[in-house]
């Protein structure tokens, strides 16, 4: 009883450290441009599957492909921000909805056209490899998945708190405005934080793509997952994004495994009510970082 | 001054579209014998997309062969009007009412999930129009008295009474568990294999559903790890199956027990494809696989090959046989008109690659069942074809 809750905690974990690299990318673009991507998810999506080609096509090794793709996808994210949300800079919040909701539709179903609902799988070198310490078990590829959530987070925290860039970041998140008249180049701010965003995506899918499947819809479920994540969290800081995606995967897979998997979707939004109820300030307090 | 220009051009696109639909129904009656127009509502988005174009590629098929004949009694031409149901129940209804309502078919094929198709089956009832089911194994469909609506397949009850006989006796699982789908499909299914199992005294151990979509079966996985059950069932689709049999690996799983997917929805060269070898030796029931050696069969997966580059599954043939059973049912009632449709249906004696069929008074199709397995990444028939009903 005891090895499988360790196991069930051990499947949290990894599950929430995916869960972290989408909502980090999600936390960054809502607190920087104050735009609610709902298009995430397909950015997720994208970086997968451009792992996928990377692999089949240059028939390149997982990892460095994994890396090539988050670069395609930075570029990608680049362009998006250039192109779709920079047009709407300053206005109400409900147009980044609207316009983020249309380029998710809109781009899942270009990979439905372009990719075909086929379903295909990530071949990494590391899924056959299995591990087995203290009663648990695990695949190296699970644990390359903790392992590249917890180095990406640690460099995103490094980037943020101690480059110039990231000071930079920080104060566009206080105040665009202000940010603006101190001399921050507060578009190309924009662009570095679509950039991470998709960069953090793209590893997270191909991860998942590794693990799981790649196909054309599998961001949607991701990004509703990453919202409660970042609303958890409390929208403030990335020790929060972090906490929260670990509470997230853990009552997923404690809750599907002890009570009924069935519902285990439902777990982590009765969490949120919960918070919302007792924590409202969110679970590690506090607005900014 | 825009304003005005603009609803002007608005005023005038209308008339035109107005004078277009005037023209069509004008130049080109629906029921003239020169083309029938038959409605197909699957998934071609969502997580059942795959799933679903495998039984409209069967579809077109069938279709394609008719009219490359010439058409139904060498006159009337099958036209397809395909709407996306994307598995979604609410979905499945606005498409219905839309091939009902906009493009008058004659008749429905589809749904493909049993939540869409009881969903809209009241659609069916209530426009009087027939919709048949090549898919849906949900038992309660053809349970509702709803005389508009036919399964062209078996149903999950009748493939428990032919596959649990053979896995309690020939393959010795006593003890059971499941692993389905959390929608009418997958829980009718695991209560019809239920019964069954302890009507031969076997047990039911851990059942547990998930949704659609799902990625990751660890919770499940390490659960069922804790038990002791011989045989886990699995129902579901080949997405979401194949990544609970990679995971079922992961763990190790199978040298404690063997794999089964009684209703076959796995059993398709995808899935082999995703899964790698880790299906060897999966058993199932299936109404067919490509190794049937009839004519009629291997007349089928040879077109089925030629045109699509794989072999064909229970989820083509369905879409196939339902297609060939309509325009045998257009030709007996010398109509296209939906009720005279339907009730020539009812009528069914057909002969097709999985063998004789016909309806039953609830409009559930009776045919036989083949127990099949995978060995060397193909599908082979291990015992049958075995009576589905008693």
């Amino acid at each position: 009883m005891i090895a499988v809750f360790f196991q069930q905690a051990l499947n949290g974990i990894i599950l929430g450290s995916l869960y972290m690299l989408v909502a980090l990318g999600l936390f960054l673009i809502f607190g920087i441009l104050e735009v609610t991507n709902f298009a995430h998810g397909e950015f997720y999506m994208l970086g997968a599957f451009a792992t996928l080609f990377v692999m089949t096509g240059l028939g390149a090794p997982f990892l460095p492909a994994v890396v090539l793709a988050m670069l395609c996808m930075a570029a990608f994210g680049i362009v998006v921000e250039r192109v779709v949300f920079r047009p709407i800079v300053g206005k109400p919040l409900i147009n980044g909805m609207l316009l983020s909701f249309g380029l998710s539709t809109f781009l899942t179903n270009a990979a439905l056209l372009l990719f075909t609902a086929d379903p295909r799988k990530i071949e990494s070198e590391f899924a056959q490899v299995h591990l087995r310490f203290l009663g648990l078990h695990v695949t190296l590829e699970r644990l390359l998945a903790l392992a590249v959530g917890t180095a990406l987070v640690g460099f995103l925290a490094h980037f943020i708190q101690h480059t110039k860039t990231g000071k930079a970041m920080r104060a566009v998140a206080q105040d665009r405005i202000a940010a603006q008249m101190a001399g921050i180049p507060v578009f190309r701010i924009y662009a570095v934080t679509f950039a991470i965003g998709s960069m953090l995506a793209s590893a997270a899918g191909s991860m998942v793509g590794a693990i799981f499947l790649v196909s054309p819809d599998m961001g949607w479920t991701v990004v509703l997952k990453a919202f409660i994540v970042v609303i958890l969290g409390g929208m403030g800081n990335i020790r929060g994004i972090v906490c929260a995606s670990l509470c997230v995967g853990l009552v997923e897979s404690l809750g599907g495994g002890f009570v009924s998997y069935a519902y285990k979707d439902a777990y982590p939004f009765l969490l949120l009510v919960l918070a919302f109820l007792l924590r409202p300030e969110g679970l590690v307090g506090g607005r900014k970082a | 001054m825009r304003d005005r220009k603009g609803s002007g051009g608005r005023v005038l696109v209308g008339v035109l579209i107005a004078a277009a639909m005037g023209l069509g129904v004008g130049f080109n009656p629906a029921w003239a014998g020169e083309t029938v127009k038959l409605g197909v509502l699957m998934p071609v988005s969502g997580t059942l997309a795959y799933d679903g174009g495998l039984t409209t590629d069967g579809i077109k098929l069938a279709a394609d062969e008719i009219n490359a004949a010439g058409g139904i009694d060498g006159k009337t031409k099958i036209d397809l009007v395909v709407e996306d149901s994307a598995g979604v129940p609410a979905t499945s209804v606005a498409a219905m009412t839309k091939l009902v309502g906009v493009h008058k078919v004659a008749a429905v094929i589809g749904d493909f999930a049993s939540s869409c198709t009881l969903a809209s089956m009241e659609v069916a009832k209530r426009e009087r129009v027939a919709l048949v089911t090549p898919i849906s194994l949900a038992p309660k469909i053809t349970q509702s008295d709803n005389e508009w609506v036919f399964r062209a397949c078996d149903n999950s009850e009748m493939i428990a009474n032919a596959f649990t006989k053979y896995a309690v006796k020939e393959k010795k699982v006593r003890k059971w568990a499941f692993i389905g789908v959390n929608t009418d499909y997958g829980r009718g299914s695991v209560d019809a294999f239920s019964k069954k199992i302890k009507e031969l005294g076997g047990e039911v151990g851990m059942v547990e559903y998930f949704n659609q979509g799902e990625t990751d079966y660890y919770a499940i996985l390490t659960k069922l790890q804790a038990t002791d059950a011989q045989g886990l069932c699995l129902l579901g689709e080949t997405m979401d199956l194949s990544r609970v049999v990679n995971q079922f690996f992961e763990l190790g799983l199978n040298k404690k027990m063997i794999l089964m997917d009684p209703t076959s929805g796995t059993f398709n060269s995808k899935f082999i494809e995703l899964t790698k070898g880790r299906a060897e030796g999966m058993i199932g029931a299936s109404r067919f696989v490509d190794t049937i050696e009839t004519p009629a069969a291997q007349k089928f997966v040879t077109a089925y090959k030629a045109r699509y580059g794989r072999v064909p599954e229970k989820y083509a043939q369905a879409g196939y046989d339902t297609v060939h059973m309509i325009a045998q049912a257009i030709s007996r009632a010398k109509s296209t008109q939906p009720g005279a449709v339907r009730d020539a249906l009812t009528k069914t004696q057909y002969q097709g690659p999985q063998g004789k069929a016909y309806f039953d008074k609830t409009n559930q199709l009776i045919i036989d069942e083949y127990i099949i397995s995978v060995k060397g990444g193909k599908f082979v028939v291990e015992a049958g074809p075995v009576k589905a009903v008693d």
